[in-house]
């Protein structure tokens, strides 16, 4: 009995072999990747805090170091493009968010950030591409619906804004300048009563909202008009 | 209900009592102990685009498994010539017509998808009402006492937690798929599902309590009458109901696709094995050899992940990797003749299986 069992299991080995070769190669992939993801989150980190004391440039140089050794990084590339572009350089925050979407195409932080930068290059139509992009990439994606929203918004389209902002709300229902700014939207498309309510909401999440109380004062004013 | 007089009674168990505890009746929980490794380390669940398995290492994994165990139905369909005869027909000439209709036609192969999650739901109960029907056999009980209550009970058990839990959204996904096909109606079903997810939660509740009830004392009636109780049926159906309700119900830990697919996968390949194995042996000719059986069985498991691997990409033949239509229509042919020929090709009560 006891060397058929040992045969039985040495067969069940044997037939499991070919798995147990690929899951050996698979583990050692994932485990490599997991380290150097580990390790970034640290870098991350840390180049975040310098960031946050205003020492940007040592934050900055943090980043372009670690993207010297893996190149392929893409949230740190994308850490870095949107750094780049609350420094002003549009051309190296393009740069950098555009090698992201090279390399990975489905990358939903690089595609929103991009869009701020043809944003503030006034390319509207890729602004709204990018941030489609992200949207359809992932559809609960709040950035991408308010930054969409708010380009609607600043365009004229008063049911696309409402249509986004309305989005961003219901994933961030917490939001209080989201809030507001649908308020907005919704004030320009003539629904009033909804308007007044989305601002009065966005008062109550932060009494200090500025784009709230100037539109809810301005409602004010309107209503007690003859 | 047909008369439930007791036969004389065989050995309770299919193979052994270990082999049974382990691979059948216990096999939801051997499930959950092998998700651990999962739950505890991070690194078996990182998600990252440079392996070859899509996702991560436990998406790859449970991917080899399940559909290493779809494949392996052929092994009893169109390798044993006895089952083989009976149907000759929807052996040889559905599979062909099946793949052309998914290989050219996107909605074929959108609608099929969509049919093959529910018929998962629907097969993987049967999987285990069959394991509890071959028990009840063994224990000398008359093929048709309490049939149709174990295949209401089972369906209970594995559809109610899914359609009453938090696994819902997870098997309403393939209907999005319809987008591609500009299909707003079928498109727009997950979000009317998740909006009335409470009343299916309620009315799963409202069926599944009253008929648990009703199943226990009609078991108990028909015991009084000379019914045996199959220990191993009832530890089956115990766990399956557990094991079943906390993950599709709860799925707190993420658990609920691999558990549940991995024990069934399990199941599987034993009772593949157990019935197919020496009639595999003599028909290959290596029951001349010397442990011949033994290698067939490295045989038979190596053919199933290997096909299963092939699925993932992590082939190490990129030359017979298919291309990305040609893949999903592999797959889905391949699952929906699994969920197909499961239903007929191995029936108690016409003798196929005793």
């Amino acid at each position: 009995m006891a060397p058929r069992r040992w045969l039985a299991t040495l067969a069940v080995l044997a037939g499991l072999s070919p798995f147990l070769a690929v899951l050996a190669r698979e583990f050692e992939i994932s485990q490599r990747e997991w380290r150097a993801a580990q390790q970034d989150v640290a870098i991350a980190q840390r180049a975040r805090e310098l960031f946050q004391q205003g020492a940007r440039a040592e934050a900055i140089a943090t980043l372009e170091a670690r993207l010297r050794e893996d190149p392929d990084d893409a949230d740190l590339r994308s850490l870095l493009g949107a750094w780049r572009l609350r420094e002003n350089d549009l051309a190296g925050a393009r740069r950098e968010l555009e090698q992201v979407l090279a390399r990975h195409p489905s990358h939903v932080g690089a595609y929103n950030n991009l869009g701020l930068v043809a944003d503030r290059e006034d390319h509207a139509d890729e602004a709204r591409h990018c941030w489609e992009e992200a949207i359809r990439l992932a559809p609960g994606h709040t950035k991408a619906h308010e930054n969409l929203g708010n380009l609607e918004l600043r365009e004229g389209h008063w049911a696309a804004a409402v249509a986004q902002l309305q989005s961003a709300a219901q994933v961030d229902p917490a939001s209080a300048e989201v809030r507001a700014r649908l308020g907005v939207a919704l004030l320009r498309s003539g629904n009033v009563a909804a308007a007044r309510s989305e601002l009065t909401r966005a008062l109550e999440l932060d009494p200090d909202q500025p784009i709230a109380r100037r539109n809810l004062a301005e409602l004010e004013t309107r209503a007690a008009t003859p | 209900m047909a008369a439930t007089t007791a036969q004389p009674a065989r050995s309770g168990y299919i193979a052994s009592p270990a082999s049974d505890w382990f691979f059948l009746i216990a096999a939801p929980l051997v499930a959950a102990v092998a998700f651990l490794p999962f739950a505890v380390f991070p690194v078996l669940t990182f998600q990252t685009q440079d392996l070859r398995f899509r996702g991560s290492f436990m998406e790859g994994f449970i991917q080899v498994v399940i559909y290493a165990h779809l494949f392996i139905v052929f092994f009893r369909s169109h390798a044993n010539p006895a089952i083989f005869r009976t149907h000759p027909f929807r052996f040889a000439v559905v599979p062909v017509a099946l793949f052309a209709a998914v290989y050219t036609s996107t909605w074929a192969l959108i609608a099929i998808g969509v049919l093959g999650v529910w018929w998962d739901v629907y097969h993987s109960a049967l999987q285990t009402f069959g394991i509890g029907r071959i028990y009840d056999l063994r224990a000398g009980n008359d093929l048709e006492a309490g049939r149709r209550l174990d295949q209401l009970m089972n369906l209970l058990l594995y559809a109610g937690p899914i359609l009453g839990g938090a696994s819902l959204a997870l098997h309403m996904q393939a209907f999005s798929n319809f987008a591609e096909v500009g299909s707003a109606f079928f498109t727009s079903i997950p979000a009317r599902a998740e909006a009335h997810s409470r009343w299916l939660t309620l009315a799963v509740l409202a069926i599944g309590i009253p008929f648990s009830i009703y199943y226990v004392w009609r078991y108990w009636r028909m015991q009084r009458r000379g019914y045996r109780v199959s220990l191993q049926k009832a530890a089956l159906y115990g766990i399956v109901a557990v094991v079943s309700i906390v993950c599709w119900g709860f799925n707190s830990f993420g658990e609920a696709f691999f558990v549940m697919n991995f024990f069934h996968a399990v199941q599987y390949f034993f009772i593949v094995w157990h019935i197919e194995g020496s009639g595999l042996t003599q028909r290959t000719g290596f029951a001349r050899l010397p442990n011949g059986r033994y290698l067939v069985l490295a045989i038979f498991l190596t053919v199933g992940l290997g096909y299963g691997i092939w699925t993932t990409g992590a082939w190490p033949w990129p030359a017979l990797q298919p291309s990305r239509r040609g893949l999903a229509a592999t797959l889905l042919t391949v699952s929906i003749l699994h969920f197909w020929y499961d239903g007929f090709i191995w029936s108690v009560r016409k003798g196929q299986v005793r």
